[in-house]
């Protein structure tokens, strides 16, 4: 649920809010000053002010989402750009306008890369490529030195936006004239993001797919829409063609809070699966405690009160009569069905993981079995004691992990281990048995298992093949050793 | 025949607390002093009478975990010449190292349906407050088994012979009932448990309960995490 995201609006955002508001005004009132030309103006501002609204409303809506505050920058940075661009030529001396002119390139340089940035970590916020976290801050001092190349390398006075007639570049730098067109290939890095997301598209949960078709969407309309205007150009004339670029331009900023704030709703609805998933599994632990208890408590004991009964009667008879026989027969069968009730509590909850923990139960359960395992337990695991459903599911993945071994893998060497990984934990079963295709096996096959560690959080994680043994391991994350441990 | 043992008896459920008190007293060998049904009026039960034995119930009320085993370890230390004997439905040989946490003399650990053993209640409860230990033949053999797992147990070195040996030992045999059992002299009872006290690397003692002292401290070696783990 939204309010459980610890991550709140950093303070670059809240900054970004007023900034973003003050440069949009400058920007749509220039006009009226006669400061610009409307078309000018508004037509290139459309794209920025949608990010901007968007980037505003997804702060509000969803604040703890990096992608909204990254769309929220976008729109501020290229505002910015834009009021910075038209307020530069107002100043009297050339280098005054030509300072307020650079940081605008500047700006609109980074806004280029924020928008990268938000598009690779969309729709989650977490960036799904490797390195590509390192690869941003690379990104924005290449955008930093384009700007600056432009802002040195220009003939005329270099700008964001055309708003006043040409003037010349008082610190024009003649040497880097050939390579001012590179910085124009800032616009590609959005490009690149929208090309990594296509390219993650294939690999991504269906929630997320669900999420990316909407900018991947508007991309493909806007990027339509723009070559049909281009070559309708002639019979639309400007308005229209205007008028069609800042609906194509609105429907990509748009697409992007569409799809952040379904996700939101969607982790919302994940996250009260998940606290009915926990619960479950608390109370079928607890319903399995509750049977064990009740059989220890019940029948269990009827049988031993029984015993002494049988005892106390064979006192009164003959030593060696048939009696007496018959006696010692039927006390023989009493144990025997009071060890069957003994062994059929244990495989429902066995006491000792209630009384003793993870490690003793384990390690009981490790020496009865007729196979010689190597056991292999941290002692930081030994000591703990973890929730009971925690206790519950490592324990039973142990057991049906050897099961699997006995039955299947003809191994001559099992190990077992229990070991602390961070604050979790991690259990695997490991075996020098013939080993199988993951994927020749029916997705049913383990999925029993995996279902078993699914409920309370834990991931099953399976290594074999053909020949080299099987591997399989329990990760039980930190996250579920404090949840609903309401029995201590 | 000598004074009866004067026994304190916990145990919650009521069947089998008075099961046990008729067949304890009907040997006419013990003496049932109180019978309880918790570990608070056991502790104070044994503070009022002073029994030479106890016998009581490995789970019992508030907790229903193993407060039997807590009041053993307060009674010993209370008071050393009294015997204790746990009785619990667990067959996990984890309990019984934590019975003998501090040490083996004067605890014995019978799982429930001994209860239908009159002969094996008693020499539990006789030789406990003699401060010998008893533990039961099936937890005896779980121990083994699981010191026999260890890939670097000195205990796989043993004959089957001398583990049969070592497993009667453990429930506190003399050497005359381990030859009984096994159907062999007592003189060659005598040279295994020499040939098993060298392999261990045990020095031998006379008394029967330090020989089970020696084997349980064995055995829960690696349980207190002295022994190495590999």
């Amino acid at each position: 649920m939204a309010h459980n995201r610890s991550v709140m609006r950093p303070a670059w955002v809240l900054a970004a809010i007023p900034l973003g508001a003050v440069a949009a005004l400058g920007v749509l009132l220039s006009p009226l000053a006669g400061a610009s030309r409307a078309v000018a103006v508004i037509v290139p501002a459309v794209l920025p002010l949608g990010f901007y609204a968007a980037g505003l409303v997804a702060a509000l809506l969803v604040p703890a989402q990096p992608v909204g505050h990254r769309l929220l920058a976008v729109g501020t940075l290229h505002l910015g750009a834009f009021a910075l661009a038209i307020m530069a030529p107002l100043l009297g001396p050339p280098a005054a306008t030509w300072l307020l002119s650079a940081l605008g390139l500047a700006a609109y340089a980074l806004g280029f890369v924020a928008l990268f940035d938000a598009v690779v970590r969309y729709p989650d916020g977490a960036y799904a490529i490797a390195g590509l976290r390192r690869a941003v801050p690379m990104a924005a001092l290449a955008a930093l030195a384009a700007a600056a190349v432009r802002a040195l390398g220009s003939v005329q006075m270099p700008t964001v936006l055309d708003v006043s007639g040409a003037t010349p570049n008082p610190f024009r730098v003649p040497a880097l004239e050939p390579v001012v067109g590179v910085a124009g290939a800032l616009l590609l890095l959005p490009l690149i993001g929208l090309l990594l997301m296509l390219v993650r598209y294939r690999g991504a949960p269906a929630d997320d797919r669900a999420q990316m078709r909407w900018p991947i969407g508007a991309t493909v309309a806007v990027v339509v829409g723009v070559v049909t205007t281009g070559l309708l150009q002639e019979a639309l004339g400007p308005p229209i063609q205007s008028a069609i670029f800042i609906v194509a331009a609105s429907a990509l900023p748009a697409a992007f809070l569409i799809g952040l704030l379904r996700q939101a709703r969607e982790g919302d609805r994940v996250a009260v699966l998940e606290a009915a998933r926990r619960r479950l599994a608390d109370a079928t632990v607890e319903e399995r405690r509750r049977i064990e208890r009740d059989l220890h408590d019940g029948a269990q004991q009827h049988l031993v009160a029984l015993l002494s009964r049988v005892e106390l009667a064979r006192q009164d008879a003959q030593s060696g009569s048939r009696l007496d026989l018959e006696l010692s027969q039927i006390a023989g069968s009493v144990r025997e069905i009071h060890h069957e009730l003994r062994e059929l509590a244990r495989g429902i909850y066995p006491a000792i993981l209630s009384d003793r923990g993870l490690g003793e139960a384990v390690t009981s359960a490790v020496g009865r079995l007729a196979l010689p395992i190597h056991l292999s337990i941290d002692p930081s695991v030994a000591g703990r004691r973890y929730p009971p459903a925690v206790e519950g599911a490592a324990y039973l993945f142990v057991l049906e992990g050897l099961t699997n071994v006995m039955k299947h893998s003809g191994a001559e060497s099992v190990s077992v281990s229990l070991a602390a990984s961070g604050d979790g934990l991690e259990v695997a079963v490991c075996d020098d048995g013939r080993g199988f295709e993951a994927d020749a096996l029916g997705a049913g096959a383990l999925q029993a298992l995996r279902d078993r560690l699914g409920a309370v959080g834990a991931e099953l994680l399976v290594d074999s093949g053909p020949g080299r043994g099987t591997r399989l391991r329990g990760r039980f994350p930190a996250a579920g050793m404090h949840a609903g441990s309401v029995h201590g | 025949m000598a004074k009866p043992l004067r026994v304190v008896l916990a145990e919650d459920s009521y069947l089998i607390r008075e099961g046990t008190r008729r067949l304890l007293e009907s040997s006419g060998e013990v003496d049932v002093v109180a019978a309880v049904g918790s570990a608070e009026e056991l502790l104070d039960a044994v503070e009022r009478l002073r029994p030479d034995a106890v016998m009581t119930d490995i789970r019992m009320p508030p907790g229903h975990g193993t407060e039997g085993i807590e009041a053993a370890h307060e009674i010993r230390r209370q008071y050393p010449e009294i015997g204790v004997v746990v009785l619990s439905q667990h067959a996990d040989e984890g309990y019984v190292l934590e019975l003998l946490r501090d040490g083996t003399d004067g605890y014995g650990y019978l799982l429930k349906e001994r209860v239908g053993d009159r002969s094996e209640l008693l020499r539990a409860l006789r030789e406990t407050s003699r401060g010998g230990s008893v533990i039961d033949s099936l937890l005896v053999e779980a121990l083994v088994g699981r010191r026999r797992a260890e890939a670097r147990s000195p205990l796989a070195e043993l004959t089957a012979r001398e583990l049969d040996v070592l497993r009667l030992m453990a429930e506190g045999r003399s050497n005359a009932g381990i030859a009984e059992e096994l159907s062999l002299s007592e003189s060659s009872i005598e040279k295994h448990i020499s040939v098993i006290f060298s392999k261990l690397g045990l020095s031998e003692e006379p008394q029967l309960h330090r020989r089970v002292a020696a084997v349980v401290t064995f055995l829960r070696e690696r349980h207190d995490g002295r022994g190495a783990r590999s």
